[in-house]
């Protein structure tokens, strides 16, 4: 028998859910191992503290405590907002700020020397640089909007992945800038 | 009248919204939901929190409790779902500032050694902290509520076969803790 079977039958050992063919292979591998004769050893001792665990006290009151907070109609309950849809929030600014910085990073390496002239030409009286900026933020303000309507009709899982996406995207995107912008 | 006739009783009174029958109901099964909750989360502070919600929530979902299955896993299974949602939660609100505050004001580590020293109840609490939420559950499910490998299925919703795995692992995690807290004992006369 492998080891790693004796493990599985041992926990099923101490279930009493092993037939006596099983445990007797077990017992057998356990004569010949010391690895696992050491692990059965610390498995028993887990399983007598588990079983020693005493039941613990219920505070006082808590019938009343759940009485009162009982609606009138049982239809009336509205959940919480969960903590994951405050928490996105927090992600969607920490992924707003990123994007930000790598914007700023795209935008400063994008100028090469000589080619400030273009970069800070006015625009209808703003320079390039500020123009590029408002946008970006219009952009990311417009996200991170959306991102709280997506996540809020989402389960928690898939805020890290959004975050991830939106991140990439964002890398791509900075990406493109460098490579179209004339350097 | 016999507990379970009696419960039935209360379960359709609770139905017809008479809130006095559910509290009966409360009073019976408190103590499973509050240990349940306990042992999931740790501390006395949210398990009561939990506690109350769980029974909200049977509250709430009363009507889609069929009748003549058994109360107390229908009630088990709730309040489970909670706790891994709580702690769940627990996990991602390290994204909110207040509790990063929280954590940086407070030296988070330091007890584990005091733990040792108290009783052995606090040794499994300890023990059990440190298993993933989903493995600590079965354990719980298997060890205070002595439930069979399928009433833990029904409970969680997950396969025998998940069952039995998860319980083996959850065994080989907490037997690996528990040497490396009594490596950690042995040592300590000599580290002061």
């Amino acid at each position: 028998m492998r080891c790693r079977t004796a493990d599985r039958l041992m926990s099923l050992q101490l279930d009493h859910a092993l037939g006596v063919e099983e445990l007797a292979r077990l017992s057998r591998h356990l004569e010949q191992c010391a690895r696992c004769r050491a692990h059965w050893a610390s498995m028993q001792r887990a399983n007598r503290l588990l079983q020693q665990a005493p039941w613990l006290e219920v505070p006082a009151g808590l019938p009343a405590k759940v009485l009162q907070r009982l609606p009138a109609d049982r239809r009336a309950v509205v959940p919480a907002e969960p903590v994951w849809a405050r928490a996105s929030l927090v992600v969607m600014a920490a992924v707003a700020l990123l994007l930000v910085a790598l914007a700023g990073v795209g935008v400063l390496s994008g100028v090469a020397p000589g080619q400030s002239d273009w970069l800070l030409a006015q625009q209808g009286g703003r320079s390039v640089i500020v123009a590029v900026w408002e946008s970006v933020i219009l952009v990311l303000t417009a996200l991170a909007q959306v991102g709280r309507a997506v996540w809020q009709g989402l389960r928690w899982p898939w805020a890290p992945i959004l975050a991830l996406v939106v991140g990439g995207a964002a890398y791509l995107w900075r990406w493109l800038w460098r490579r179209s912008s004339p350097v | 009248m016999d507990p379970v006739e009696e419960e039935q009783i209360w379960i359709l009174r609770s139905l017809q919204g008479d809130q006095q029958a559910f509290a009966q109901l409360v009073s019976r099964y408190q103590r499973q939901v509050y240990n349940l909750a306990y042992r999931m989360l740790g501390n006395a502070e949210d398990a009561e929190d939990a506690a109350q919600e769980a029974f909200l929530r049977a509250y709430v979902a009363l009507s889609t409790f069929q009748l003549g299955r058994k109360f107390s896993s229908w009630l088990l299974a709730i309040a489970s779902n909670l706790c891994v949602d709580l702690l769940r939660r627990r996990r991602y609100a390290w994204m909110s500032l207040e509790d990063i505050s929280f954590r940086l004001a407070s030296p988070a580590e330091e007890p584990a050694r005091d733990v040792l020293r108290q009783e052995q109840a606090g040794q499994i609490q300890h023990l059990l902290s440190r298993l993933p939420e989903k493995y600590r559950l079965v354990l719980i499910l298997r060890y205070w509520y002595d439930l069979s490998y399928e009433e833990i299925a029904t409970t969680t919703g997950l396969t025998l076969n998940t069952v039995k795995t998860r319980l083996h692992r959850a065994r080989n995690m907490l037997a690996r803790a528990l040497e490396e807290e009594e490596r950690q004992c042995a040592v300590e006369p000599l580290t002061g």
